[in-house]
C-alpha cells in the first residue's frame, strides 16, 4: 500500500430530531440526528459535497449511496449538475454495506487519487424499529492535508452463526454479539492495524467501531488501553450503516488529538475492516464543524410517512425531453447575463427579460440572498403549510420556490437565506430535486 | 386609431353553480339575450370571438370558436377562440374592435364562456398551478398563493393590508347581495372575513373569488352603424403582456406590489380614451379583484391613487356604495363570480348597464364612463377598457 492521504473532508449530518410522540413510538433516542421530510440520501451526498472546493476534474469516484431511489450515474450527473462534482474519471459504486474502511482501503490502492462519498439516509425498517443516525461524508484524497491512512485491514471471517445485521432482539443477545464480535475479531483487527502502522495502543487517541449492536466503550476503551472508544451514530445500525458517521468521527478526533495523533477505525460484522488515521500536514489548523444547523423538529412527520409508509399524492407527468433539455440550468442554478444591459436573471434564457437584448450568456448564480417576500401556502397538497418564497439573490437574479421543511421559524421578508437541493416530488416515477430556501447561518 | 366602436347589445347569464345547464346551454342562453338586447337577429352577425381561458380543464368545450359556432348554428362565418388567462374576455372584444376598426366585419358578436363547476376545485385551478405545471418551477405554486406573495411584500413595504382587504370584501358582498346575477348574494361582515379559513398568506378563504359558471355578450358595430340607437363607445381598449407564465415570481422587473401589466394597458387605454385623471373622469370601475389585495394594489396600478394609497382609498369609502368612484357594482369576481373566459365580457356588460342607466339599485347616477380591468395569470397580462356612453344624448350633444 502506499501512503494515501486527505487533502479535503466535509460532511453533512441533518438537523432533524424525532418530536416526543415518534421517539416513544419508535424506540428511538431523542437525539438521533435524522433526514428532514424533504431530505433523502442525494440530497445529504449534495450537501456533504458543497464544503469541499471545487474542482473541475475529480478522479475515481468512490460512492456509497444504499438508501437512494436513482441510479449511480442520475446521483452523479445531478451532483455534475450544479457543479458541487468535477467530471468523474470514474464512478466506482460501493457495497450498501461497505464501511468507511474500506472505503480508505480501495482508495489506498488507486493509482490516482479519488473522491470518496459515503451517505447514510436511514429510516426504520418497520414500526417499531428505531431510528438510526444518518449523515454523509466526502473525501477527497490527495496531499494528506487533514489525514494520512497509514494502515488498512480486512477479515474475512465465519465464526459464529449468531450475527445479524440489524438490532439484536433482545438484551442478552445483544451482549453475546458484543462479546463475540469485538473481542475477537475487534482484536485481531486491531492488532494487524497497529503492526501495519507501526504503532502501538499507546499511540492511539482512540478507536471508531462501527458494529451490529450498541458498545460499552469504556469497557472496550479499557481491554484496548486506549483513551477512548467511540461507537459512531449510535450503534444501532448493522456493518457498514453508519459509515458516514464513523469517517466523521474518526477524522473529528483526531483533529481533536493535535499533530501527532492517530485514530483507527474498526467495521465489525463476518470479520471486518479498519484503517489507522494519522495526523495530516494541516493538523494545527481548526478546520469548520460539518454542516449542521440548529436542532429542527420533524412535526411534518406523520408515523406513516417516517416510515415510509405514507402515500405521496401523485405529481405530474413529466417529459423527460423536458427534463433533459431544462434540469441541468435548473440545478446549477444557472441564469443568464445580458451583455448589453448587465442585467441578471433565472431561469436561463434566450433574451434579456430586463431590456429585450438577445444577447445574452449563461451565467451560474450565487445561491444565497435576501427574502423579497413570501406567503404561507394552504392549499398546496402537504400535511403542513409550505412557505413559498421569492428571494432577490446576491449578485442578481431572482429565485421563487419552497422554504424547506420545518424550518425553525417562517421566512421574514428581509431574512438572509440560502438555496438547498432538496427533493420535490417524485413523479413519472422519479425523484425530483429543485433548490428550496432555509435561513443562511 | 380609427372609428370608435361601439357595444349595442349587452348581456350575462346569471354566474352561479349550474349542474343543470352546460358550456353549449349558458353559450345559447347568452346569445340569444344579446341579440335580442341589440335588436338584431344572429343572421346580422358576420364574425365571432369566444373567450375561454381552460379547455379541456373544465370540461372539453371552448378550446376553438366551435364551442361557440355550434350550440348557436353559426355557420358560414369566422369564429375565432380567444385564450389570455383572466383576461380572455376583454382580450376578445379588443379582437372584435380591431377587426370592425380595419372593416373585416360589421357586425361583430363577442362571447365569453366559461364552465368551472362540473369539477371541484381540486380538480380545476389547483391541478392546473400544481400538477400540470412545470416539473419544478412551478411546484407549490397556488393562485391565491400568487397574490399572497403581494399581500406579504405590501405588508412589508406600506404596512398591514389586512384591514383594507376586508373592507373590499365587505364592499363587493354587500354590492354582490344586490346584483341578480351574482354567484354570492349575500353580505359577509368583517368578522366572518378574518375568521374564515386561511388559503396563502393573509388571504383567507372570504378573500377569494370563487369559480363559478357564467357567460356574457356583447353585439359591437362601429359608431357609424348603430343608427342612433342606445349604444357604448369603446373609446380605448389595450392589453399588455408583461411577465412569463411559470417565471412571473422569478422576474425582476416585478416590484411584487402590483403589476406592471396593468399599469401598461391601462396608461395605453387612457391615451386612446383622452384620460389623463382616471379618478376624476371615470365615473364606475369593474376591476380584476380575484382577490381582496388585487383590488387594493390594482387601484393604484390603475392610476385612481397613488403608490401606497389603495389602502387608504377603499377605507375611505370612496370605491364603495355613494363614494366618489364605486368599483365593482356587480360585486366583482369577489361575490358576482369568476367564470374565467366570461369575466372581461362581464365587466363591460355590467359597465354598459352603469352608463345606460339599467343597474338598478346598483345604479351610479350620472354614470357616463366606464371602466373595465382584467388582470391575466399571474401578474402575466392584462386588458384595459374605457366605456362610454355613446347613445343618442352624445350624438345629439
Amino acid at each position: 500500500m502506499h501512503e494515501v492521504g486527505i487533502a479535503d473532508v466535509s460532511g453533512y449530518v441533518p438537523a432533524y430530531r424525532l418530536d416526543d410522540y415518534l421517539t416513544r413510538e419508535t424506540a428511538s433516542s431523542p437525539d438521533v440526528s435524522v433526514p428532514g421530510p424533504d431530505e433523502d440520501a442525494f440530497t445529504l451526498m449534495w450537501e456533504s459535497l458543497t464544503g469541499l472546493p471545487r474542482v473541475e476534474a475529480e478522479g475515481p469516484v468512490l460512492l456509497r449511496v444504499p438508501d437512494s431511489d436513482i441510479e449511480t450515474r442520475a446521483l452523479v450527473a445531478h451532483a455534475r449538475s450544479n457543479g458541487v462534482l468535477g467530471e468523474p474519471a470514474a464512478v466506482i459504486p460501493l457495497a450498501p454495506d461497505a464501511g468507511a474502511p474500506d472505503l480508505l482501503a480501495l482508495a489506498a490502492r488507486l493509482a490516482q487519487p479519488g473522491l470518496g462519498l459515503l451517505v447514510d439516509h436511514r429510516r426504520p425498517a418497520g414500526a417499531g424499529a428505531p431510528a438510526t443516525a444518518s449523515a454523509a461524508a466526502a473525501v477527497r484524497f490527495g496531499p494528506p492535508r487533514v489525514a494520512r491512512v497509514a494502515a488498512v485491514a480486512a477479515r474475512h471471517t465465519l465464526t459464529f452463526d449468531r450475527w445479524r445485521t440489524g438490532p439484536a432482539p433482545d438484551q442478552q443477545d445483544a451482549r453475546f454479539v458484543e462479546e463475540a464480535l469485538v473481542a475477537v475479531e475487534g482484536d485481531a483487527l486491531l492488532a494487524d492495524l497497529l503492526k501495519a502502522a507501526g504503532r502501538t495502543t499507546a499511540d492511539l487517541a482512540g478507536v471508531v467501531v462501527t458494529c451490529g449492536t450498541r458498545l460499552r466503550g469504556a469497557r472496550w476503551a479499557k481491554r484496548w488501553e486506549v483513551p477512548s472508544v467511540w461507537q459512531a451514530g449510535g450503534g444501532t445500525g448493522g456493518p457498514g450503516a453508519s459509515a458516514a458517521h464513523a469517517l466523521l468521527t474518526a477524522l473529528d478526533r483526531l483533529r481533536a488529538a493535535g499533530p501527532d495523533g492517530a485514530v483507527a477505525v474498526l467495521d465489525l460484522g463476518w470479520g471486518g475492516g479498519g484503517a489507522v488515521l494519522t495526523a495530516g500536514t494541516d493538523a494545527a489548523e481548526k478546520p469548520a464543524e460539518p454542516a449542521a444547523s440548529a436542532a429542527r423538529g420533524t412535526k411534518a412527520y406523520g408515523l406513516a410517512a417516517w416510515h415510509g409508509r405514507a402515500t405521496e399524492a401523485p405529481g405530474p407527468w413529466t417529459s423527460p425531453a423536458e427534463l433533459w433539455r431544462e434540469m441541468p440550468a435548473l440545478l446549477g442554478p444557472t441564469g443568464y447575463r445580458c451583455s448589453d444591459c448587465g442585467g441578471i436573471g433565472f431561469p436561463r434564457a434566450g433574451v434579456c427579460e430586463l431590456c429585450g437584448s438577445f444577447e445574452v450568456a449563461d451565467r451560474p448564480l450565487r445561491r444565497t440572498g435576501v427574502v423579497a417576500t413570501h406567503s404561507v401556502d394552504h392549499l398546496f397538497d402537504s400535511s403542513d403549510p409550505v412557505q413559498m418564497v421569492v428571494v432577490d439573490l446576491d449578485g442578481g437574479g431572482r429565485f421563487f420556490g419552497q422554504a424547506v421543511r420545518d424550518v425553525p421559524r417562517r421566512l421574514a421578508v428581509g431574512d438572509r437565506v440560502r438555496l438547498v437541493l432538496r427533493r420535490l416530488h417524485t413523479a413519472s416515477g422519479l425523484p425530483h430535486y429543485f433548490w428550496k430556501v432555509d435561513l443562511d447561518g | 386609431m380609427g372609428e370608435d366602436v361601439v357595444a349595442i347589445g349587452a348581456a350575462s347569464t346569471k354566474f352561479g353553480e349550474f349542474f343543470d345547464r352546460g358550456y353549449a346551454d349558458l353559450v345559447r342562453d347568452v346569445v340569444r339575450a344579446v341579440t335580442a338586447d341589440a335588436g338584431i337577429t344572429l343572421a346580422d352577425v358576420d364574425a365571432a370571438w369566444l373567450g375561454t381561458a381552460f379547455a379541456y380543464t373544465y370540461s372539453d368545450e371552448g378550446n376553438a370558436g366551435t364551442s361557440l359556432a355550434e350550440p348557436i348554428g353559426m355557420h358560414g362565418r369566422p369564429v375565432t377562440r380567444v385564450a389570455a388567462y383572466c383576461a380572455s374576455g376583454l382580450d376578445a372584444i379588443r379582437q372584435a374592435v380591431a377587426a370592425l376598426r380595419a372593416h373585416t366585419c360589421d357586425v361583430a358578436l363577442v362571447v365569453g364562456a366559461e364552465k368551472m363547476r362540473d369539477v371541484g376545485p381540486r380538480g380545476s385551478l389547483v391541478m392546473q398551478h400544481v400538477n400540470r405545471g412545470h416539473p419544478v418551477l412551478s411546484k407549490g405554486r397556488t393562485a391565491p398563493g400568487i397574490f399572497g406573495l403581494v399581500a406579504e411584500r405590501y405588508r412589508a413595504v406600506y404596512g398591514d393590508p389586512r384591514p383594507a382587504m376586508t373592507a373590499v370584501a365587505m364592499k363587493n358582498h354587500a354590492y354582490g347581495e344586490l346584483n341578480p346575477r351574482a354567484h354570492f348574494r349575500r353580505a359577509v361582515s368583517a368578522e366572518q372575513v378574518e375568521a374564515a379559513p386561511p388559503l396563502s398568506g393573509p388571504i383567507g378563504l372570504l378573500d377569494a373569488c370563487p369559480t363559478t359558471d357564467g357567460a356574457a355578450a356583447l353585439v359591437l358595430v362601429r359608431e357609424s352603424d348603430s343608427h342612433g340607437r342606445r349604444a357604448a363607445a369603446i373609446s380605448g381598449i389595450a392589453m399588455s403582456n408583461d411577465l412569463g407564465y411559470f417565471t412571473a415570481n422569478t422576474s425582476s422587473r416585478s416590484d411584487l406590489l402590483g403589476f406592471e401589466s396593468t399599469r401598461s394597458a391601462a396608461a395605453s387605454a387612457y391615451e386612446q380614451a383622452g384620460v389623463t385623471r382616471p379618478f376624476d373622469e371615470i365615473d364606475v370601475v369593474e376591476l380584476h379583484d380575484c382577490f381582496t389585495i388585487t383590488e387594493v394594489v390594482n387601484y393604484e396600478d390603475l392610476g385612481l391613487c397613488g403608490k401606497g394609497e389603495g389602502r387608504d382609498l377603499v377605507l375611505s369609502g370612496a370605491t364603495g356604495p355613494g363614494g366618489a368612484l364605486p368599483v365593482n357594482t356587480s360585486g366583482g369576481l369577489k361575490a358576482c363570480g369568476h367564470p374565467i373566459g366570461a369575466t372581461g365580457v362581464r365587466m363591460v356588460v355590467d359597465v354598459c348597464d352603469q352608463v345606460w342607466g339599467r343597474a338598478g339599485v346598483r345604479q351610479v347616477p350620472g354614470a357616463r364612463t366606464g371602466l373595465a380591468h382584467a388582470l391575466g395569470g399571474p401578474g402575466s397580462l392584462a386588458c384595459v377598457a374605457v366605456v362610454t356612453d355613446a347613445g343618442p344624448a352624445r350624438a345629439a350633444a
